[in-house]
């Protein structure tokens, strides 16, 4: 069986090439560091990726482009094979004080749907630096759930249950501090709260049923894994499931909409390695945990909804890489 | 699936230890010149200090370079955490002029067979380089003890008189890399007529498939397989670095990257047929490679693969050299 302890699992949706948007139009220097501005610049730039030819964006010189933290030439990677750019799930995080935007969404590549967590810097009206985490090989679980997003993530939350920017970085950095401790206590739930991982719902899911489980330990192993991901995000951070996280470094909080209330990061998770023995906390029918883990890196892109002070979406791709691996970006 | 009792495994490992540190003492043999059974000396003295998770027990220097699947870590991390015994298979590669001794063997990682590709560097009496290739593939390890030793054709000399220079065998083997990288059939391919390629412990070629295929590359011999054209989806080689030179044995030890970026679907073949190619995705194989060079001719291939991320470093390149396809020491 695979031991695998990566949360990480695989989604697929459908999609088309989005249209209108000319490169042209987000490349002057006025406006392009508004918010209407950003959100033209990553509409350009998706339908520069879907024409396979980055020439009309405004880029710099030298442009930084990383994929899944590889520094690559601009036209390699994703550049080479999108079939349809995405239509129906998109969210923009646009960050007009830092300078960045986000854009995490579904696409396809020669026909298969990939989840891309993208991040532009843009200074005096021209992209800096390129960033893809690209989820790729999406699993059917994921399907239901990449249609389109959550409601929850494309809606402006209303002025008076908005915060701070670096208030709503604060609370976006303990989740990953809630990780790390194996507490969520630690950081602002709300009770809604759920979490996507590369499309799948990894948190508050219906309870397993056990008889749809073997009595083989790898059956066992699954049937609790199941039981752990019923769990509601605070209860899940407690159980200590999550304690295989050597660290979450560098976390890299570098978007953050207060409009549409996202703080988006790219988090690189550290795992050592070792023989898990963990003695779960507060899940019924669970006890133990017991299995391998080989020392992996993982980087991600992820999104955290926040409004009225608590996290209510987490929405995340991630792509497996060697233990060790930096961002590509310092750390 | 075979489960190997990890105990049995770390014994007859320490056994083998004990034996290799009597033989093999960690100086160089008279002359100064760290000879083979020097160096692999060093080799089992390092997997010794591995699965002891103690990196004192090997004489490290100061400014040591350690990577693990392109990443350079502190020694003692990732493996260092985790390897629980040595496995069956070994398989020692030997080049005193640089001082560098080459390995493929399984181990246990927490108890789980896995593959390694070792690289060592010796100055004065100390490592300096250590890059290690982890291939996290249960089956590949387990058929890899399952062959019980490695084929004798990289134990056996070659006559001294047959020998060839350095750079002719690195010249030979990195035709292969040539060939293979948007491998169109047109090439020069330098086989001999029974040559055999193992990845991750699998025969590769003159091995048909369990159930007849409509086209079976498996089935065809090293050169065979070259002059179908069939790897033309193989987009780019780089980073060939040719890094251990056994030039007794005649053997190349190279690491380099198989990348593919994804945009070739299918294949038309010299015979015309045209196959699909199943993966529509960029990825790439970090692989270490060894080549038995008879007389200018392959005659046996064997390598450790493992996947990872498109386009990544090796952690001994600069950017440029990466990403280039040009055969390098």
């Amino acid at each position: 069986m695979n031991m695998n302890p990566i949360r990480w699992r695989t989604f697929h949706a459908g999609l088309s090439l989005v249209v209108g948007v000319f490169a042209g139009a987000a490349s002057g220097a006025t406006g392009t560091s508004d918010r209407d501005g950003l959100k033209a610049l990553v509409d350009a730039y998706l339908k520069a990726l879907g024409a396979h030819d980055p020439a009309g964006l405004p880029l710099a010189s030298p442009i930084k482009f990383t994929e899944n933290t590889a520094p690559m030439p601009l036209g390699d990677g994703l550049w080479l094979n999108v079939s349809e750019g995405p239509t129906t799930f998109k969210v923009y995080a646009l960050d007009p004080t830092s300078g960045h935007a986000g854009f995490y969404g579904v696409m396809k590549e020669l026909g298969e749907p990939v989840i891309l967590a993208l991040r532009l810097k843009v200074e005096n009206g021209q992209i800096t630096e390129i960033e893809h985490v690209v989820a790729r090989r999406l699993g059917d679980r994921a399907t239901p759930n990449l249609a389109a997003p959550r409601p929850g993530l494309v809606q402006p939350v209303p002025p008076p249950e908005r915060v701070p920017r670096e208030e709503m970085l604060r609370i976006a950095d303990a989740y990953f501090e809630s990780i790390e401790h194996n507490n969520g206590d630690l950081a602002p739930f709300a009770d809604d709260c759920a979490r996507h991982e590369n499309g799948v719902q990894t948190t508050t899911n219906k309870p397993p049923d056990p008889a749809q489980f073997g009595t083989t330990a790898s059956e066992q192993l699954r049937l609790a894994m199941a039981r752990i991901d019923a769990c509601g995000v605070r209860a899940q951070m407690s159980s200590h499931i999550l304690d295989y996280i050597t660290r979450i470094r560098p976390r890299r909080l570098l978007i953050a909409d207060e409009e549409l209330g996202l703080v988006f990061a790219f988090p690189m998770f550290v795992h050592r390695g070792g023989m898990q023995t963990t003695k779960i906390v507060g899940v019924p029918g669970v006890d133990r945990v017991s299995r391998p883990i080989a020392p992996f890196n993982l980087q991600a892109g992820e999104i955290f909804k926040i409004r009225g002070g608590r996290i209510h979406e987490i929405e995340a791709d991630g792509v497996v890489l060697p233990y060790g691996s930096s961002t590509g970006w310092g750390g | 699936m075979t489960t190997r009792n990890p105990w049995s495994v770390l014994g007859c490992a320490a056994l083998n230890l004990l034996i290799a540190a009597v033989a093999y003492p960690a100086a160089a043999s008279p002359g100064g010149r760290c000879d083979r059974a020097c160096l692999e000396g060093w080799v089992d003295r390092y997997l010794e200090a591995v699965v002891a998770h103690q990196p004192a027990r090997v004489s490290l220097a100061k400014t040591v370079r350690f990577t693990e699947n392109g990443q350079r870590l502190e020694v003692g991390d990732g493996l260092w955490n985790t390897a629980s015994a040595r496995g069956s298979y070994a398989l020692y590669v030997a080049d005193p002029e640089a001082a560098q001794a080459g390995f493929f063997g399984t181990i246990r990682e927490n108890g789980k067979p896995a593959i390694l590709a070792l690289r060592l560097r010796i100055v004065s009496g100390e490592i300096t380089e250590i890059e290690t290739l982890v291939a996290r593939d249960e089956p590949g390890a387990l058929r890899l003890e399952k062959l019980g030793a490695p084929n004798p054709v990289f134990l056996a000399a070659v006559p001294a008189a047959e020998r060839a220079a350095r750079g002719e065998l690195i010249k030979t083997a990195n035709m292969y890399f040539t060939g293979l990288e948007r491998n169109d059939g047109r090439g020069i391919y330098p086989f001999t007529p029974d040559c055999n390629r193992i990845e991750n412990g699998k025969q590769t070629t003159n091995q048909p498939a369990e159930t007849p295929q409509p086209f079976d590359i498996g089935a065809l011999g090293c050169k065979a397989q070259f002059e179908t054209g069939f790897f033309r989806f193989v987009t780019r080689i780089r980073d060939r670095r040719f890094v251990v030179i056994d030039e007794e044995r005649g053997l190349v030890l190279a690491f380099v990257f198989f990348d593919h970026a994804g945009n070739i679907p299918s294949v038309t073949l010299t015979d015309h047929r045209t196959v699909p190619i199943g993966v529509a995705r960029p990825w790439t194989w970090e692989i270490a490679e060894l080549f038995k060079v008879e007389r200018g001719l392959i005659r046996q291939v064997e390598a450790v693969l493992q996947e990872s991320p498109y386009g990544m470093n090796s952690g001994w390149s600069s950017w440029a050299d990466g990403l280039s396809s040009e055969a390098r020491r």
